[in-house]
C-alpha cells in the first residue's frame, strides 16, 4: 500500500496549524478598525494630543436644525459651528479627499477624487492648508464653506462606498449566500474603476474629463443647486436677496447632489469592461436617468436624490433650510407632519401613484407636474421598505438603519446597473462571469442601446420597481431577510400603486428572439420556455392597470375648451423653447434655408417654413387615471419599404386609420421583424436602402386621379411637380462634396426634431384629455416643453398638403402595453418589438399645411 | 516525528504565517487607480467578448481608418456657430471641449464622429454642460448625454408656457 505524504499526521498537523494560524490572523484582521473612526475622524490625525492637523470644526446640520425653524434665512454659522469636537477634513497640503472601497479581496483607491471650491472662475485654485496645519478658517468666510464642502461630501462618499462595499461583498465573495445568484453589479468593477468618475488614460483627457469630482461652494447660481455629469461637478447656489444665504450651510442639499453624482455612477457600473492586457474597454456613450422636464426617469432621480438624504442624516423631512425658507422643502415620509391629513402610513394612507405624482405638500391645493414633485412617491416607498425591512429582519436595533439603508442602496444599486447597461447584457452570471455578448438581455443590444435605454423604452415607474422587485425577491427576500416575502414585498409596492407589473421578468429572455432564455446558472446555454416569476395578483389592490385601448386623441369640446391638439407658433415663445432646451442639453437642429422660427406666424396652424411645438391632447377614455404617458415621434417599423433604390415604401396596416384602399399594406410582408434597430437611410457604398428599416412617422397623402394614398415624403417629394433636391429636403446638412450620410429623405417635408421628438404627461384623470387633467381647471396653467413634440415644416409644401404622423403612445400602469394577452405566461415584449406596434397604441396625429 | 519531519513541519508552519500575512497586507493594500494599470482582470473576456464588433471604435493617431463621411476642419466653429445661433441673446458664451474621435458604425454607415464636452453660459452667469456625439462633415449633433440636472427652490423654473387663449373658441 502506498501512502501519500498528505496522508501523513506530521503532514495533516501541518495543515491543521496553518489553518489555525490562518483564522487566528483573519479573526485579529477582522478587529482592526478600519480608516474611519465612527466619529468620521480618521487615524492619524492626533487630536487626543490637542493637536488640530488636517481638522476643522464644522457646522453638523443645517441652521434650521441646529437654530431652530424660525432662525434666517439670513445666517451666521458660527453659532451652528460645533466648536467642541473638531473633525478630519484632509491630509493633503490643498483641500482634496480621496475614495477607497473596499472589497472582500482588497482595497481601491482613487486619490484626490473629490476636489472643494468656492465658486468657479479661469484661475480656481484649491484651497492650500493653513500654515498651523489645520482647516480652521473663521465662520461664513468662504474658505470655512469650501471645507465644510469638503467635509459633508466625503462623508456622503464614505457611507456610499460602505454600502456598494456591503452590496459588492454580498454578491461576489465566494462565502456569501448571495454568490449564487445572478447579479448586475459587475465583479470587474474594481478594474474599471466605475465606481467613481473615472478619466482613464492619458490622465484626465475623456470619458470624464476629471477623475474628480469639483464642489463649488459658492456657486454663481440663484436659489439653485446642480449636478452636471460632464464635468463632473456639484455646484450650491445662493440668494441674492439674503446675502449670508447660502445652499450649502444645508447639508441635506449636499447630500441630495451628491445623490444625483451617485445615481450616475450607478447607472453606468457596467459600461467599462476589462480586457486582457489591456485597458479596459469603456463605452463612449453613458446612461443618464431622466432626460428634460417632466419625465418618470427624472423622478426616479429626483426620489432617489431625496432618499440618499435620509440614508445620510434619518430624517423624513429634506431641504428644511435651503429650500424650506422658500416654502419648497420636501417630506420623506408619511410621518412628516408637513403632509396634508389623510396621508399617513397605513395602506390607505401612503403617498401612492399616480394619485400623488402632482402633490406639493407646500401647496396642496395647486398640483403641479414636477419631477421633484412626482419623486416623492419613490422617495416615501424607499423610505417604508428601510422601515419595513428594520422591523422584518430583526436587524438590532444599534445597525438598524445602517443595515437596512445598506440593503436598499443595493437594490437601487443592482436596479440601475441593469437599467443602464449600455453593452445590453444587464446581468452577469451566477459566478460573475461576463455572458457571451449574444446573450443580451435588455436594451435591446450594443447598438441602438442608447436608444433604448433613453428614448424608446426608458426607464419608468413601472420598469425600475419591476427590476426593483426583482432583485428585492432574489436577494433580500431570497437570501438576507426571509421573513420578508414575496407578499409583503407586493403588498407594500401595491400599497404605493407601484405593483404595475404582472410578473417579474426574471427568466432572462432574449432581447431579439422570445423563445430564447438565457441560462445565468450555466454559462453559455441557452433554454426555451422557462416563465416568469407572477406576481400574486391578490396583492393588486390600489395599483390599476388600464388598456392602451382606451387612450386616444381628444375630440374637440369646445365647451370644455379641448383641442385635439395644441399649437405653439409663435416666435417668442419657440424662440425661448428651443433656448430653453439648449441650456438644458438639447441642442435641436433646425434645418438652415429651409425651415426657421422666422417663419413662423403665430396663427396657431402649421404653416410652410414653420417650428412648432405640437401638444398632441391624449384623452383617456377609462374609468381610471392614465399615468407615465410617453408619446413618441421617433421612427419606428410601420413600413414596408418596396423599392431599395429610392427607398419608397407603403405603410403597413397597424390599425384601422391608414387602410389598404388607402394605400397601405396588409399581411405577411407588413409584419414587424426587426431585431436590430436601422433607421431608412441609404447605404453610402451600395447607394441602396435597406429591405426593412425604421422609417419616419409622417406619412404624406398623394392624390393619384380618383385615389388617394399615404406614401412616403420622398415619393411626394419627387411627384408632385415638387422636385424638390436633398439641399432642399429637412435634415439635409452637406454643404461640401460628399452627401450627408445622416440624411434621411423619407423626412424631407415635415419631421419631428431629434431630441425633442417625444413628450411625456404626468397623469391623464379618468374621462379626461391631459390638459384638462393638467391644468384642473387653472386657465393660466402653464406647460413645459416636455409636453410637446417639435416639428420643423418645410418652406417648399405646397398649401394644402396632408400628413398623417403615426405616434406611438404607452404608459406606465398599462395592462397590455407590457405583454401579449394571448401569452400565458405573461412574460413581457421583448426589446426588439419596441420596434414595432406591440407595445403602444399607435396615435394617428393629421394636419394641413396651410399658408 | 522524526527530525526531518519536524523541519517539514515547521517549514510549512512558516510557509503559512508568512503566506497569511502577505495575503492579508496585499488585501489592505491600497491600490492605486491612475492613469495607467497594471493589475490584470480577474475576469478575461470570454472569446465572443475579444471578438465583439462594437458599434465605436476610437481613432488612434496615425491609425488607417474607414469612414464614409468628409470631416471639414471647420466642423467645430460650425457647431459653435449653431449653438450660438440656438441660444439667441440669453447666451453668453458658448465653450466645445473636444474629447475623442471615433468611428461609429450608426444605421449600417461607419462614420466619423467626434465626441465633444459643450459647456453654455447664460447672461446670468449660470452654466450647463453636456456631451455631444457630432458628425464633423456636417457638424450635426447626433447625440447627447451627461446634461445638467438642475435643483431649483422654484418649481416652474425655466421656460414654460400657456396655451393660445384662442384655443377657447377655435379648433
Amino acid at each position: 500500500m502506498i501512502v501519500r505524504q498528505w496522508m501523513t499526521k506530521t503532514f495533516k498537523m501541518a495543515c491543521a496549524s496553518l489553518l489555525v494560524s490562518q483564522l487566528l490572523l483573519l479573526f485579529l484582521m477582522s478587529c482592526n478598525p478600519t480608516e474611519i473612526t465612527s466619529s468620521g475622524q480618521r487615524a492619524g490625525a492626533s487630536y487626543a494630543n490637542g493637536e488640530l492637523s488636517n481638522m476643522a470644526f464644522i457646522y453638523r446640520d443645517s441652521p434650521y436644525i441646529l437654530e431652530g425653524p424660525n432662525y434666517g434665512p439670513n445666517a451666521d454659522m458660527k453659532g451652528s459651528v460645533d466648536f467642541n469636537i473638531p473633525e478630519f477634513i484632509t491630509n493633503k497640503s490643498t483641500l482634496k479627499g480621496d475614495c477607497t472601497l473596499e472589497f472582500f479581496s482588497g482595497s481601491v483607491t482613487i486619490q484626490d477624487c473629490i476636489h472643494s471650491f468656492d465658486s468657479k472662475s479661469p484661475s480656481q485654485q484649491l484651497l492650500p492648508r493653513k500654515a498651523d496645519g489645520t482647516w480652521i478658517f473663521a465662520p461664513n468666510s468662504s474658505e470655512f464653506y469650501q471645507v465644510n464642502a469638503l467635509f459633508h461630501i466625503q462623508q456622503g462618499v464614505n457611507t456610499f462606498f460602505d454600502k456598494l462595499s456591503f452590496a459588492y461583498n454580498e454578491l461576489h465573495s465566494p462565502l456569501s449566500p448571495l454568490a449564487l445568484k445572478a447579479k448586475s453589479i459587475p465583479k470587474y468593477l474594481p478594474n474599471t474603476g466605475l465606481f467613481w468618475f473615472q478619466a482613464i488614460t492619458p490622465a484626465n483627457d475623456y470619458y470624464f474629463r476629471n477623475s474628480f469630482l469639483s464642489s463649488y461652494a459658492l456657486c454663481n447660481l440663484e436659489k439653485n443647486a446642480r449636478f452636471s455629469a460632464a464635468a463632473p461637478e456639484l455646484c450650491f447656489g445662493k440668494s441674492s436677496e439674503h446675502q449670508s444665504f447660502f445652499f450649502i450651510q444645508d447639508p441635506s442639499i449636499v447630500y441630495h447632489e451628491l445623490g444625483h453624482a451617485l445615481i450616475a455612477i450607478m447607472m453606468n457600473f457596467r459600461n467599462g469592461r476589462p480586457q486582457t492586457l489591456a485597458p479596459p474597454l469603456f463605452h463612449p456613450l453613458r446612461s443618464n436617468l431622466g432626460s428634460y422636464g417632466y419625465d418618470e426617469a427624472g423622478a426616479l432621480g429626483e426620489g432617489v436624490a431625496d432618499y440618499y438624504s435620509f440614508v445620510m442624516n434619518k430624517r423624513t423631512h429634506f431641504g428644511e433650510w435651503a429650500l424650506g425658507k422658500f416654502n419648497a422643502s420636501r417630506p420623506i415620509s408619511e410621518e412628516d407632519p408637513t403632509h396634508i391629513s389623510g396621508v399617513e402610513t397605513t395602506s390607505e394612507g401612503r403617498l401612492s401613484y399616480p394619485q400623488f405624482l402632482m402633490y406639493d405638500s407646500n401647496e396642496p391645493t395647486v398640483p403641479f407636474e414636477g419631477v421633484h414633485q412626482a419623486g416623492q412617491i419613490a422617495s416615501h416607498y424607499f423610505v417604508a421598505l428601510t422601515k419595513s425591512l428594520q422591523t422584518e429582519c430583526s436587524i438590532p436595533s444599534a445597525q438598524a438603519h445602517d443595515t437596512s439603508t445598506s440593503y436598499v442602496m443595493m437594490l437601487i444599486a443592482e436596479t440601475f446597473s441593469e437599467l443602464g447597461d449600455l453593452n445590453a447584457i444587464g446581468v452577469d452570471t451566477v459566478t460573475g462571469a461576463i455572458p457571451p455578448t449574444s446573450h443580451r438581455q435588455n436594451n435591446l443590444d450594443e447598438n441602438a442601446s442608447f436608444t433604448w435605454a433613453h428614448v424608446v423604452n426608458p426607464p419608468t415607474y413601472r420598469k425600475f420597481f419591476q427590476i426593483f422587485a426583482k432583485n428585492l425577491n432574489r436577494y433580500v427576500t431570497g437570501k438576507l431577510c426571509p421573513t420578508f416575502s414575496q407578499d409583503e414585498s407586493e403588498k407594500l409596492l401595491d400599497d404605493y400603486g407601484l405593483l404595475l407589473f404582472k410578473t417579474y421578468n426574471d427568466n432572462g429572455t432574449s432581447t431579439k428572439n422570445k423563445m430564447v432564455q438565457f441560462n445565468v446558472n450555466n454559462p453559455g446555454s441557452i433554454t426555451s420556455g422557462v416563465a416568469p416569476k407572477l406576481v400574486l395578483e391578490n396583492n393588486r389592490r390600489k395599483s390599476v392597470l388600464v388598456s392602451k385601448e382606451l387612450l386616444s386623441l381628444a375630440a374637440v369640446d369646445t365647451e370644455k375648451d379641448v383641442a385635439t391638439y395644441y399649437i405653439i407658433d409663435d416666435q417668442q415663445s419657440m424662440s425661448a423653447i428651443t433656448q430653453e432646451l439648449l441650456f438644458k442639453g438639447i441642442p435641436v437642429s433646425i434645418t438652415k434655408n429651409v425651415a426657421s422660427i422666422e417663419y413662423n406666424n403665430s396663427n396657431i396652424k402649421v404653416s410652410p417654413g414653420e417650428v412648432v411645438a405640437i401638444i398632441p391632447n391624449l384623452y383617456n377614455n377609462s374609468n381610471s387615471t392614465m399615468a407615465g404617458v410617453h408619446l413618441l415621434a421617433t421612427d419606428w417599423d410601420h413600413v414596408h419599404i418596396t423599392d431599395t433604390a429610392t427607398g419608397n415604401f407603403k405603410p403597413c396596416v397597424v390599425d384601422n386609420v391608414t387602410t389598404v384602399a388607402q394605400g397601405a399594406e396588409d399581411g405577411l410582408s407588413c409584419a414587424s421583424t426587426m431585431t436590430s434597430y436601422k433607421r431608412h437611410l441609404k447605404n453610402a457604398t451600395t447607394q441602396l436602402f435597406s429591405a426593412e428599416a425604421a422609417a419616419p412617422v409622417c406619412l404624406v397623402q398623394v392624390e393619384d386621379g380618383d385615389v388617394t394614398r399615404w406614401v412616403s415624403q420622398n415619393e411626394f417629394r419627387k411627384k408632385q411637380g415638387l422636385a424638390l433636391q436633398d439641399k432642399d429636403c429637412l435634415g439635409y446638412g452637406s454643404s461640401g462634396a460628399t452627401e450627408d450620410f445622416t440624411f434621411n429623405p423619407h423626412e424631407c417635408l415635415v419631421r419631428a426634431l431629434p431630441g425633442a421628438s417625444s413628450a411625456y404627461y404626468s397623469k391623464i384623470e379618468p374621462q379626461k384629455s391631459y390638459v384638462e387633467s393638467v391644468r384642473a381647471g387653472n386657465p393660466d396653467h402653464t406647460f413645459s416643453p416636455s409636453n410637446s413634440i417639435i416639428f420643423e415644416i418645410n418652406k417648399w409644401i405646397p398649401p394644402g398638403t396632408k400628413f398623417r404622423c403615426r405616434l406611438r403612445a404607452k404608459f406606465s400602469n398599462c395592462t397590455d402595453c407590457f405583454q401579449d394577452s394571448a401569452d400565458t405566461t405573461k412574460d413581457d415584449y421583448i426589446d426588439a418589438e419596441y420596434n414595432g406596434p406591440k407595445p403602444f397604441k399607435v396615435i394617428n396625429f393629421e394636419f394641413d399645411v396651410n399658408d | 516525528m522524526t527530525k526531518k519531519n519536524r523541519y517539514g513541519l515547521l517549514i510549512i508552519i512558516m510557509i503559512g504565517i508568512f503566506g497569511s500575512l502577505y495575503w492579508f497586507s496585499d488585501s489592505k493594500e491600497t491600490k492605486l487607480l491612475q492613469s495607467t494599470r497594471s493589475h490584470k482582470s480577474p475576469l478575461p473576456p470570454t472569446q465572443e467578448e475579444s471578438g465583439r464588433d462594437m458599434p465605436f471604435k476610437e481613432i488612434k493617431k496615425g491609425e488607417k481608418v474607414f469612414f464614409v463621411n468628409r470631416p471639414d476642419p471647420k466642423w467645430k466653429s460650425s457647431l459653435e456657430n449653431f449653438l450660438k445661433d440656438q441660444g439667441g441673446e440669453m447666451l453668453e458664451d458658448v465653450k466645445i471641449e473636444h474629447e475623442r474621435s471615433f468611428v461609429w458604425t450608426r444605421d449600417g454607415q461607419p462614420l466619423r464622429v467626434e465626441s465633444v464636452v459643450i459647456t453654455l453660459t447664460d447672461k446670468r452667469k449660470s452654466q450647463s454642460h453636456f456631451r455631444a456625439m457630432i458628425d464633423p462633415q456636417t457638424s450635426k449633433i447626433l447625440e447627447t448625454w451627461d446634461r445638467t440636472i438642475f435643483d431649483p427652490v422654484e418649481k416652474k423654473e425655466g421656460f414654460r408656457f400657456k396655451l393660445d387663449p384662442r384655443y377657447s373658441t377655435t379648433n
